[in-house]
C-alpha cells in the first residue's frame, strides 16, 4: 500500500467535505454550538421559571377555626394568599372542587379543633402553585407544634438545652477539584460519545454512500490506486471527521464551562474546579482516538451495505443512536469500571471515559478497553474490505449485513 | 498493428435479488489492435458494460482471460488500470471539486507529479477547450462542459488504452459531438479504443471493426464491410438485426 496514494486519497475526501454545507453544519458548527446553545437554552428557561415562578401567587382558603400563630405564618409567606372560602362551601372534598373550577382556588385548609385537632388539607397535585401552598401550609403546621410542644416542655420545667440534647455539624472534605471532577464525569461521556458517533456517520454517508450515488465510485475505481488505498484514505478521512467534531466540541465546552463558573462567581469558582489531571486528559484522549478507529470502522462497513443515501441512513441511523445509548446507561449507573464492561466494545469506551474523568483508573480494565477496541476495529476493516471488494454495487445488489459476514 | 486488448472466452455470473445465477457475459472473445476503433454493439442488457467492467478491472471475470496492453486484468490490475482511460456514462465527477482540481488529482493518482502533472493539465484543459472553466466546480458546469472534463479526466495520463461504455449516452447534441470527434482524434493519434453503443450511426462513422453481442455472448464480428456481406443487408440496423434476430 502506497501512503502517498491514501494521503491523496484522504485529501480529496477533505477538500470536497469542507465545501459541503451540511458537513460543515453537521461536523464543525454542531459540535462548536451545541453545549452552548443546550446549556444557554437551560439557564434562559431556567430564568424564565424562577421569574415566573416568583410573580405566581397561590391562594390558599382557610376556614375560622385556623389558629392565629398558623394563619400569621402562612400570612407571611411571601407567594401565598389566604382567601376566605365562600358561602355556599359545604366543607366536602367535591365541594372544593368546584370552588376551584369557580374561582381558581390552590388549596384549601380546614382546621378541626377538638381533645385532638385535625388540620385536614385538600389540593391538587397536578399543579405547581397547589404543591407549594401545601408545602406552605406544612411548614407553618410543623412551627406551630414546635413551639405547642417546646411551650408545653418549658412549662414542666425543661430547658432550651434538654429539649436539644445534641447538635449536627456536617463538613463536606470534598476538594474542589474532586467537585469538578464528579460533575465532568456525570456529563462529558455521553457528549464524547454523541461527538465520536456524529462525525463518523455524516463522513461516512458521504465518502461511501454519496460515492456510489454520485457514480463517482466507478471513476475512481478505474484510476490505478488499488481498493485498499482508497478504503484506507476514506477511513482517514472518516476517523479525522470524527476526531475533528470530538476536539471542536471538547473545546467548545471547555470555554463555555468556564464563562459559566466565571458568571456565577467566585464563590462557585472557589467550591468546583474544572480540571483534569495529565494523566486523565491523556487516557481519555488516547482512548477517544482509538474508540474513534473504531467508530469510523463500523459505520464505514455499514454504509457499504447502502446503496443509496436513504438506505444509508436507515442502515446508519439507528446505530447512531444505538452508540449514544452507553453514555446514557454510564450517566445514570453507579457501578465502577471493571473486566466485565472493558469486554463490550463502545460500553468500555462510554465507562473508561467516567471512570477517568471521576479520578479512577484501574489499568486492567484501561489495557483490555484498548485491546478489545483494537481487535474489532481490526476485524470490521476486514469486513469494510470485503464489502468493497464485491461486484453487487454495479448490479444495483443491496448487500445484507450476514451475506457479508459469512462472505 | 500491435494488439492491445485481447480478450478469451470471457464469462461473468451475478447473484440476482432472490440469489439466483445470472449469466451476463458467457464467453466473449475479440481482439482490438492500436490506432483501431473497435465498436462492441447491443442491446441494452446484452453485456457490453459488463465486459467493459472486467477489462478496466472493476469486476472480477468468473472464467476466461484477457490482456489488455499486455496485462492480465486478473493478476495484474493495477498495471491494467495504468494504460486505459475508461469512460462512461455512468463514470460521474466529484461535483464540489473544481475542473482543474478533478484533473490534478486523477494525474496525481496516476502518478503524475509537479511539472509533468502541471503539462499534463494543461495540455488537456486546452485540447477540450475549458481554460476558461478551470476554477469552476463541477457541479455548476453545463452537461457539455461536464462531458469535456470527464474525457479530460480520463486521458489525463496520456493512455495508450481507451475503454468507452456509451460514451454519448444521455448527452445534448454538441456534448455527444464533442465525444465522437475525441474519439476520432484518438484513432488519429494511434491509440486503441473499444466503444460500445447502441447508436448505428455511431458504429458507421466511428467503428472500424465491431463486434456484436446479444445474451452475453459475440454473434458476430468484422469490419461493416463484412458484416453487410455476410448477411446481405444494406444499412446497419438491418445488418444487426439479422444478426440478434427479431427481439421482442
Amino acid at each position: 500500500m502506497r501512503l502517498s496514494a491514501v494521503r491523496r486519497v484522504a485529501q480529496k475526501e477533505i477538500l470536497e467535505s469542507v465545501r459541503d454545507r451540511n458537513f460543515l453544519v453537521n461536523v464543525v458548527f454542531l459540535p462548536i454550538f451545541l453545549f452552548p446553545l443546550i446549556g444557554f437554552g437551560v439557564m434562559q428557561v431556567m430564568q424564565i421559571q424562577s421569574g415566573a415562578s416568583s410573580r405566581d401567587v397561590a391562594e390558599l382558603g382557610i376556614d375560622s377555626g385556623t389558629p392565629a400563630a398558623v394563619e400569621d405564618s402562612l400570612r407571611a409567606a411571601e407567594q401565598l394568599r389566604l382567601v376566605p372560602p365562600p358561602s355556599s362551601f359545604d366543607g366536602t372534598p367535591d365541594g372544593f372542587r368546584a370552588w376551584r373550577e369557580a374561582e381558581g382556588a390552590d388549596a384549601l385548609l380546614r382546621w378541626t379543633s377538638g381533645e385532638r385537632d385535625t388540620a385536614r388539607l385538600w389540593f391538587d397535585g397536578s399543579r405547581e402553585r397547589s404543591e407549594r401552598a401545601r408545602d406552605d401550609v406544612a411548614a407553618a403546621v410543623d412551627e406551630w407544634r414546635l413551639d405547642r410542644e417546646r411551650g408545653e416542655l418549658v412549662a414542666v420545667g425543661l430547658s432550651e438545652s434538654d429539649l436539644e440534647p445534641f447538635t449536627i455539624e456536617s463538613e463536606d472534605l470534598a476538594s474542589a477539584r474532586q467537585r469538578g471532577q464528579e460533575i465532568l464525569a456525570a456529563v462529558l461521556p455521553l457528549f464524547l460519545m454523541m461527538m465520536l458517533a456524529t462525525g463518523s456517520y455524516y463522513a461516512a454517508l458521504d465518502t461511501v454512500v454519496g460515492e456510489r450515488e454520485r457514480g463517482t465510485w466507478e471513476t475512481i475505481l478505474v484510476s490505478p490506486l488499488a481498493r485498499a488505498e482508497i478504503l484506507v484514505g476514506k477511513y482517514v478521512f472518516v476517523v479525522a471527521s470524527s476526531l475533528t467534531s470530538l476536539v471542536l466540541n471538547l473545546l467548545s465546552m471547555a470555554i463555555f464551562l468556564s464563562f459559566v463558573l466565571r458568571m456565577l462567581g467566585d464563590d462557585l469558582s472557589e467550591k468546583v474546579q474544572l480540571t483534569l489531571p495529565w494523566s486523565a486528559g491523556l487516557i481519555v484522549v488516547g482512548v477517544a482516538l482509538v474508540a474513534a478507529l473504531f467508530y469510523a470502522a463500523l459505520v464505514m462497513l455499514l454504509a457499504s451495505t447502502a446503496r443509496t443515501h436513504r438506505e444509508g441512513q436507515a442502515v446508519l441511523g439507528p446505530v447512531y443512536l444505538l452508540s449514544m445509548l452507553p453514555g446514557i446507561v454510564t450517566a445514570v449507573s453507579q457501578d465502577p469500571f471493571t473486566m466485565k464492561q472493558a469486554v463490550v466494545p463502545l460500553l468500555n469506551v462510554a465507562t473508561l471515559f467516567k471512570s477517568v474523568l471521576g479520578g479512577e483508573m484501574p489499568p486492567g480494565p484501561i489495557l483490555v478497553t484498548v485491546a478489545v477496541l483494537v481487535a474489532a476495529t481490526l476485524i470490521v476493516l476486514r469486513l469494510a474490505s470485503r464489502a468493497a471488494a464485491r461486484d453487487d454495487l454495479f448490479v444495483g445488489r443491496q448487500i445484507s449485513l450476514k451475506e457479508l459476514l459469512k462472505s | 498493428m500491435t494488439e492491445r486488448i485481447r480478450v478469451q472466452d470471457l464469462a461473468k455470473t451475478f447473484l440476482g435479488a432472490k440469489g439466483e445465477e445470472i449469466r451476463a457475459v458467457d464467453g466473449v472473445s475479440f481482439v482490438c489492435r492500436e490506432g483501431e476503433v473497435f465498436g462492441l454493439l447491443g442491446l441494452n442488457g446484452a453485456g457490453k458494460t459488463t465486459t467493459l467492467r472486467m477489462l478496466s478491472t472493476v469486476l472480477t471475470p468468473t472464467a476466461g482471460t484477457a490482456l489488455v496492453n499486455g496485462h492480465d486484468i486478473a493478476s495484474d490490475p493495477q498495471a491494467v488500470r495504468e494504460s486505459i482511460g475508461f469512460l462512461s456514462g455512468t463514470t460521474g465527477l466529484y461535483p464540489r471539486l473544481t475542473a482543474e482540481e478533478t484533473l490534478r488529482f486523477f494525474g496525481e493518482f496516476h502518478g503524475l507529479e509537479g511539472d509533468r502533472l502541471d503539462s499534463a493539465v494543461e495540455r488537456v484543459l486546452e485540447t477540450f477547450g475549458i481554460t476558461k472553466y478551470r476554477t469552476q466546480r463541477c457541479e455548476k458546469l453545463s452537461t457539455g462542459m461536464k462531458q469535456k472534463v470527464n474525457i479530460g479526466r480520463a486521458v489525463v495520463h496520456d493512455p495508450p488504452v481507451l475503454i468507452l461504455d456509451e460514451p454519448t449516452s444521455g448527452l445534448d447534441v454538441l456534448a455527444a459531438a464533442t465525444t465522437l470527434e475525441f474519439v476520432e482524434s484518438c484513432r488519429a493519434e494511434g491509440k486503441c479504443v473499444l466503444f460500445s453503443t447502441h447508436i448505428m450511426s455511431e458504429v458507421e462513422r466511428l467503428c472500424d471493426r465491431v463486434a456484436i453481442i446479444h445474451e452475453g455472448s459475440v454473434r458476430a464480428s468484422g469490419t461493416m464491410a463484412e458484416l453487410r456481406e455476410r448477411t446481405g443487408q444494406r444499412y446497419p440496423e438491418e445488418v444487426f438485426r439479422a444478426v440478434v434476430g427479431n427481439v421482442e
